[in-house]
């Protein structure tokens, strides 16, 4: 009679099958973005090229399929660059500002407002989209990156400021009339003082909204209709939207993969530089 | 360098219907150690706190110096411009700071030279044996570092007004007491004004110029650490000061008799306060357990007979509880005499050490 499987076995032979699900996908992505050629299997390449990273940033040319249109992989990598940069700026900037005045401050309504941002920040964008189509018009948003971010950065406001606000109340007050009391004014302190001790807190938000920034779809998918200013996330979508039905070789898959290695990669960096803050948090409880 | 004086007149502190300060009237003399004693939630922090600027004033007025500070209305100079320094319970150190960072921060943020600033950091650093963490972060010192950076922080500027919140409640036994005679040591040799909150009646007996004893609010009595010792104005004085505290025996005046009636037994009332007592029945009996006198025999007709309950043996001082019947008192002798439990002992008062207080007011008549 066999012994029965360890426990332990059945185990791994679960997470094997996980992780290959998950390592699959990137696998592929990997390997057809280094070949020559590629398309929708998966196969080991004979050789190993740079060619489809030339094609993202228009150093060379397509070959091949969908050689006539113009593919602005480049440009893209800019646009969601400068959407997730200003995103970033704009929402640390306000969160920073109302989650302090929310955590210091005494003031009528504001328990109704806290709840009515935790309200805004549960709604999904796409749910507020037709009065903020309109808006967008009228402030001139359409087809461009600043309004885009800028939208994007609307909808991350409400739960950000609570994260922000989070963070501020375990900053000791005593730490702040120590600084009033050193000849501080309150302006100073903020920036001395509290901002400095919340710089965890600031860089979640941060890490956060460049993220939401740079992986956004829905708002660019309204508002930007020129293809030269898509992002990323918008250029790769349509690029399968541009031929449809067509299957193979008229997808310019090679390239594609290339962008996507490439959108991933700030993603992977700003883990790696902001773990240190990231691992530093401890709850948000601050060490003092 | 020198203090100045800081005079509160008239003045309360309401935190909605909570009087936190009611009424209080104190002069705080230059260059004095005065320490705020009472139990907490009595508004000692927050007579510090409305000093320093950091709260106003419902009610009356502040002065430091001749400037008024706070007349709680129009007048209310922020905490910046005070020219004190406080150090926190918390020490309130910057945490993302360096410890010369910490100490220069008053200086930096006076615009003083950098050059100077270093100078006086490592002469600080030096004078509170602090010279080798001035790279570290707060969060590496122990207590007792932390609580000497903060001090040195706080004399960076030489500040004329010094506060201190409970600056030791958070070192160990030992460290408080090598602590205090630095703060007593730094506060002579820099002169400034110094309030120093504790709820530590030990600590505030070892540092202070003055003492003043708040309770609910208010001034329960002012003075050096010896008034407040030998003469309690009230039973709450009486209690909180000294340790072990104070005995305070309910009996009643008779006059008649010309003695005090405890019920299981009678004292003999000396003439000399016989005449004080003339208008009071219920009183308190107060004496402190180092001013009862025992022995093994009786030494005069009025001793009194009590059971030894129980000893303890401090080494360099016996605590005995002794009772009669009921009524217990507590005695502190030397460790001469040999007791032991369920000994009997007999007790006398010293009436010059006696002190008797009103059962309805608590306050101090004779």
């Amino acid at each position: 009679m066999l012994g029965e499987p360890s426990l332990e076995l059945i185990g791994y032979v679960i997470l094997a099958i996980i992780l290959l699900y998950i390592i699959l996908p990137m696998a592929w992505l990997f390997i057809t973005a280094f070949a020559p050629t590629g398309g929708p299997y998966l196969r080991i390449p004979e050789s190993v090229t740079l060619e489809n990273f030339a094609i993202v940033f228009g150093l060379a040319k397509l070959k091949y399929g969908a050689a006539a249109m113009s593919l602005h992989m480049d440009k893209w990598i800019v646009n969601s660059l400068i959407i997730a940069i200003v995103t970033t700026v704009v929402t640390v900037i306000l969160v920073s500002m109302a989650g302090y005045a929310l955590s210091r401050l005494k003031f009528r309504g504001k328990s109704l407002l806290m709840t009515a941002l935790l309200v805004l920040g549960m709604m999904p964008t796409t749910a507020k989209l037709l009065p903020l189509y309109k808006l967008c018009i009228s402030f001139g948003f359409i087809n461009n990156l600043i309004g885009v971010a800028i939208v994007i950065a609307s909808g991350l406001l409400p739960t950000q400021i609570w994260i922000m606000k989070g963070f501020f109340d375990y900053i000791p007050r005593d730490l702040e009339e120590q600084a009033w009391i050193f000849g501080c004014s309150k302006l100073e302190t903020l920036f001395k003082v509290v901002l400095p001790c919340a710089g965890p807190g600031i860089t979640v938000v941060a890490f956060l909204s460049f993220l939401a920034g740079w992986g956004n779809f829905t708002v660019p998918l309204i508002l930007i209709r020129t293809e030269t200013l898509y992002p990323i996330s918008l250029g790769i979508a349509t690029t399968f939207i541009h031929h449809p039905g067509e299957v193979g070789l008229a997808v310019p898959y090679g390239p594609l993969c290339a962008l996507s290695l490439i959108y991933v990669i700030p993603s992977m960096c700003l883990y790696f530089i902001s773990r240190k803050y990231l691992m530093a948090i401890k709850l948000g409880r601050l060490e003092v | 360098m020198s203090g100045v004086d800081i005079t509160l007149k008239e003045a309360s502190k309401y935190f909605g219907n909570v009087k936190a300060i009611d009424n209080l009237t104190l002069r705080i003399k230059s260059g004095e150690l005065l320490v705020l004693l009472g139990p907490s939630g009595c508004g000692k922090t927050t007579t510090l706190r409305l000093i320093a600027g950091l709260e106003r004033l419902t009610k009356g007025y502040i002065y430091i110096g001749d400037e008024l500070v706070d007349d709680s209305d129009r007048t209310f100079v922020p905490p910046r411009f005070r020219k004190v320094s406080m150090v926190f319970q918390s020490y309130a150190l910057f945490p993302h700071m360096r410890v010369f960072d910490n100490i220069a921060f008053p200086a930096r943020v006076a615009k003083q030279s950098e050059n100077e600033i270093k100078k006086r950091v490592y002469e600080l650093a030096e004078m509170f044996d602090i010279r080798g963490l001035l790279d570290r972060k707060p969060a590496q010192l122990s207590a007792g570092q932390q609580q000497r950076v903060a001090l040195a922080r706080a004399l960076m500027i030489e500040p004329k007004i010094l506060l201190l919140d409970e600056p030791l409640a958070n070192l160990d036994a030992k460290l408080r007491v090598s602590a205090r005679i630095m703060i007593r040591k730094t506060q002579r040799k820099f002169g400034c004004t110094t309030i120093y909150v504790t709820h530590d009646q030990a600590e505030a007996m070892a540092i202070a110029d003055r003492i003043a004893v708040m309770k609910d609010g208010q001034i329960q009595q002012i003075g050096t650490p010896e008034e407040l010792y030998n003469r309690p104005l009230n039973t709450f004085i009486a209690d909180f000061i000294g340790s072990p505290a104070m005995n305070l025996i309910d009996c009643t005046v008779d006059k008649t008799a010309g003695v005090f009636d405890f019920g299981p037994f009678k004292v003999n009332i000396p003439h000399s306060i016989l005449e004080a007592l003339e208008k009071y029945e219920e009183v308190i009996f107060g004496i402190r357990p180092e001013h009862l006198n025992v022995s093994r025999k009786p030494s005069t007709v009025n001793s009194l007979e009590f059971e030894v309950v129980t000893v303890e043996k401090h080494g360099d001082r016996y605590i005995l509880i002794l009772d009669k019947e009921g009524i217990q008192l507590t005695a502190v002798i030397s460790p001469d005499v040999e007791v032991n439990m369920g000994d009997r002992i007999w007790i006398d008062f010293d009436f010059k050490r006696v002190h008797i207080y009103d059962k309805k007011t608590g306050s101090l008549i004779i």
